[in-house]
């Protein structure tokens, strides 16, 4: 027989304490069994104008969205497709037709049905030009909508567009009761009725909005909360406080200097979702000093991402070398840290000889005007000056920078990005030359037929292919700085569960349960 | 008295029109464009900016828009929302009992803490008592809101739990309920008011106290605090009452950033969203209001001359 020593003992017994902790939050987390009633008090960041979702322009009524209504397809965990008010749907070999099957039986909040005329109704609704949708746009590859029967609607597309799935996982794919449209006019977005977990109650603006469990909802056994109260809520500081002060049970986002007094504080718990939101510098590709590739590579070369993460984000990121966040999986492609543009002062002033400017440059970096990016401006004028390069840092309230950035009247400005569910919007958007935000006038033939390429191919290895290529050419020509892939965190009681952790950083309440 | 009323409310028609087109201009010809704003970054699509234009009407001439929006604002339609197509009217209509109770509230706890904390500074001038009262005087005008206003949070709601945050609950909900959270905006928005109205009181008492009527008065024997109420307070209430009405403006711009921070549903909380959303037909009509509710702050102190002070005769 071994003697038993102290360290043993020590070890072992440590070893117990780490296994039964670990046991315990298990039993927490996976065996009570949800428990029904209670509340949930949300607050949020920003502000709503309208609950119409065809007219929704910020994700704070995206937020709403997901509790009023049901999408058509799903977000799961893996940022990938599943079903939602669609049971199953099937494509045409040659991708110009979709048939949706839908789940029977399912009501709007006003009792009437959500079948295929509501949601031929809903899709029409959205390409009618009088509606003023912004989605139109996305989808105008639709021909036809048509209804087969109750349950069954097919599309008809005028060219393959393999992205049209994604959307109807937000904006354009939740559908609104047709009667209440039709009873409300342009006032529906004041009085929504669609088709999920929680039926709308009340809106005292600027307040709360109140939603109430809806009995009907087709997700039987569902939802757990008697309701939900959602509060806009603008200053962090005051709405960390009133989570402090047990007003609130839960807020969207956590800021960064306040997330390590959160995570350390016993009555809260936190969900991390990484890389959900990316800041990035766009260069004016198309006028002085950025029309030259040499002088933005010498940018991107003099950046130090690491001390970024560190300073600025508190290590809650991690540094960006190309513009595809790893939220996007198996888009992701790792090697870009091998190719992409490291810190490195040497090779930024070579680049800055190359571009004819080997004393360096001066430009003007725009900003908005917040806190954030004013520190992340302060800290990459630093880095700048290190290889002679002089950023001028000018900050700009958000209507007048989001007008310059329109009329392409910069040289250089901070952006950033939130993932749309398919890559597609990251990536045509911005590097196609016929990109809805490609304010940095970036032309590239080679990316631009690619990027088309990509919008007809299937999801699967022929895609990923593309997408890597392109990412290639994208970061050898540098069109933007890359920055880094912030961590989002979710901030809450440590009485709240069954919230699941979707990167597109939207909570979804069906299931979540209140519960010491 | 009824013709001068009439006379004021027939000057305010003018008045009215020439601010209506001051503001106008100013909101239309600010920088940014709201259809930027109107849709989301990533769906800026030209053509669905061009259809979205028409039909908000911006794709008129400036004159064209201010006739439109005048002549309708005349009958009552102050026109609909950019952002959310909800009436204007109705959603400037709401907020207003939001902003009245609070800035009611701030203007009567200022005034009540003002009035005699400015006599007693003016009777006790040049004592310790005197600094100690015009030192609270510089200090609550030298804090901003936004910082007073987040201390009081942390204070109060965070470390002591005795108050909520932010929020708020409509009278319906009983007084009490309604009051407690108002009790931070209040203080906050108030304590710069009160010492505004603090140096005033203190100032016209100081000017009054030594006037030969006061003299007459005490030597005719009247009693000690008749003298100070009647006879000083009275003397006094002119300054007073010009700087209570002038200021309306004050807590009017004070409402602003404090309804911000405590997440008040007011006017003043709407007129920084829609700047920010540059929702021109909410923007109009808040400062429409803003701009009725100072000039009926000055009327109102006008029509107090007269009752403050015999000598004044309105015509």
């Amino acid at each position: 027989m071994r003697r038993l020593t102290r360290r043993r003992l020590l070890g072992t017994a440590g070893a117990a304490a780490l296994a039964l902790a670990r046991s315990e939050r298990r039993a927490r987390g996976a065996v009570a069994a949800p428990t029904n009633g209670g509340t949930l008090r949300v607050g949020i960041t920003g502000g709503w104008s309208t609950l119409d979702p065809p007219h929704y322009t910020n994700v704070s009524e995206r937020q709403i969205f997901y509790s009023i209504y049901s999408p058509l397809f799903s977000l799961t965990p893996q940022f990938t497709i599943g079903p939602g008010l669609v049971q199953s749907w099937n494509a045409s070999p040659d991708g110009l037709r979709l048939r949706f099957q839908l789940q029977p039986g399912v009501r709007f909040h006003d009792g009437t049905p959500c079948d295929a005329a509501a949601v031929k109704f809903n899709i029409e609704r959205i390409l009618d030009p009088a509606t003023g949708s912004a989605f139109r746009t996305i989808l105008s590859p639709i021909r036809e909508v048509r209804v087969a029967n109750p349950v069954t609607v097919d599309l008809a597309l005028s060219q393959p567009f393999t992205p049209l799935l994604s959307w109807f996982t937000e904006g354009p794919g939740f559908m609104s009761s047709p009667d209440a449209v039709r009873k409300w006019g342009a006032q529906y977005g004041q009085h929504p009725v669609g088709t999920g977990p929680f039926a709308f109650a009340e809106w005292v603006k600027d307040d709360h909005i109140t939603l109430k469990r809806f009995p009907g909802f087709w997700q039987r056994g569902l939802p757990h909360l008697d309701g939900v109260v959602y509060r806009p809520l603008n200053d962090e500081t005051v709405k960390m406080a009133d989570l402090r002060a047990g007003s609130l049970d839960l807020v969207d986002t956590v800021p960064a200097q306040q997330q390590r007094a959160i995570r350390n504080d016993q009555r809260f718990q936190t969900m991390v979702l990484p890389g959900t939101r990316w800041p990035m510098i766009r260069l004016n590709n198309a006028a002085p000093p950025f029309n030259n590739k040499a002088l933005r590579q010498a940018v991107s070369y003099a950046v130090d991402r690491v001390q970024i993460v560190t300073a600025i984000y508190f290590d809650q990121a991690q540094p960006a070398y190309g513009p595809i966040s790893p939220v996007y999986r198996e888009y992701y492609d790792p090697a870009v840290s091998r190719y992409g543009y490291g810190h490195d002062p040497q090779k930024a002033r070579a680049k800055l000889a190359e571009g004819g400017q080997p004393n360096g440059f001066s430009f003007t970096l725009e900003i908005f005007t917040s806190p954030e990016q004013t520190r992340l401006a302060e800290l990459i004028k630093a880095h700048l000056a290190e290889v002679g390069i002089t950023a001028n840092i000018q900050a700009y309230e958000l209507t007048t920078l989001q007008d310059r950035i329109t009329g392409k009247r910069y040289q250089a400005v901070i952006g950033s990005w939130t993932p749309r569910p398919d890559i597609d919007g990251t990536m045509y958007n911005h590097f196609s030359s016929r990109g809805n935000v490609n304010s940095m006038s970036y032309h590239n033939a080679t990316v631009d037929d690619l990027l088309e390429r990509t919008r007809t191919v299937p999801n699967g290895a022929e895609r990923i292919r593309l997408y890597r290529q392109i990412q290639r050419l994208v970061v050898e020509d540098a069109p933007w700085v890359f920055l880094i892939f912030e961590n989002l965190m979710i901030g809450m009681s440590k009485d709240v569960h069954g919230l699941p952790a979707i990167p597109d950083a939207i909570m979804r309440f069906q299931s979540t349960w209140i519960g010491a | 008295m009824l013709r001068f009323v009439a006379h004021r409310v027939i000057l305010t028609v003018p008045m009215l029109v020439l601010l209506s087109i001051g503001i106008f201009l100013m909101l239309h010809l600010a920088p940014g464009d709201v259809v930027t704003l109107l849709l989301p970054e990533d769906l800026q699509n030209p053509q669905v900016a061009r259809d979205l234009r028409h039909q908000l009407g911006l794709d008129q001439p400036l004159y064209v828009q201010y006739w439109r929006w005048v002549t309708h604002a005349a009958r009552g339609d102050l026109g609909y929302s950019y952002r959310s197509r909800a009436y204007v009217g109705p959603e400037v209509a709401a907020r207003i009992p939001v902003t009245f109770e609070l800035t009611a509230l701030a203007m009567a706890g200022a005034v009540a803490a003002a009035l005699p904390l400015g006599v007693i500074g003016a009777l006790r001038r040049n004592t310790t008592v005197d600094a100690l009262i015009s030192g609270f005087a510089a200090l609550g005008l030298a804090m901003p809101a936004f910082w007073l206003g987040v201390l009081l949070i942390l204070l109060f709601a965070v470390n002591l739990h005795w108050l909520p945050p932010s929020g708020y609950a409509p009278p319906g909900q009983g007084i009490g309920a309604n009051l407690r959270p108002m009790i931070l905006p209040t203080v906050t928005l108030g304590i710069p008011y009160a010492a505004v109205v603090l140096r005033f009181v203190r100032l016209s008492v100081l000017d009054v106290v030594e006037a030969d009527y006061v003299r007459t008065a005490r030597a005719k024997g009247v009693g000690r605090w008749r003298v100070i109420v009647w006879h000083v307070l009275r003397g006094a209430l002119i300054p007073i009452i010009t700087v209570v009405a002038l200021e309306t403006g004050r807590l009017l711009g004070g409402a602003v950033v404090t309804e911000t921070i405590f997440s008040l549903p007011g006017v003043g909380r709407l007129a920084v969203d829609s700047v920010l959303s540059r929702d021109l037909p909410i923007l109009q009509a808040v400062t429409l209001f803003m701009a009725l509710a100072l000039i009926a702050a000055n009327f109102a102190a006008d029509v107090l001359y007269a009752w403050a002070d015999p000598r004044v005769k309105y015509q």
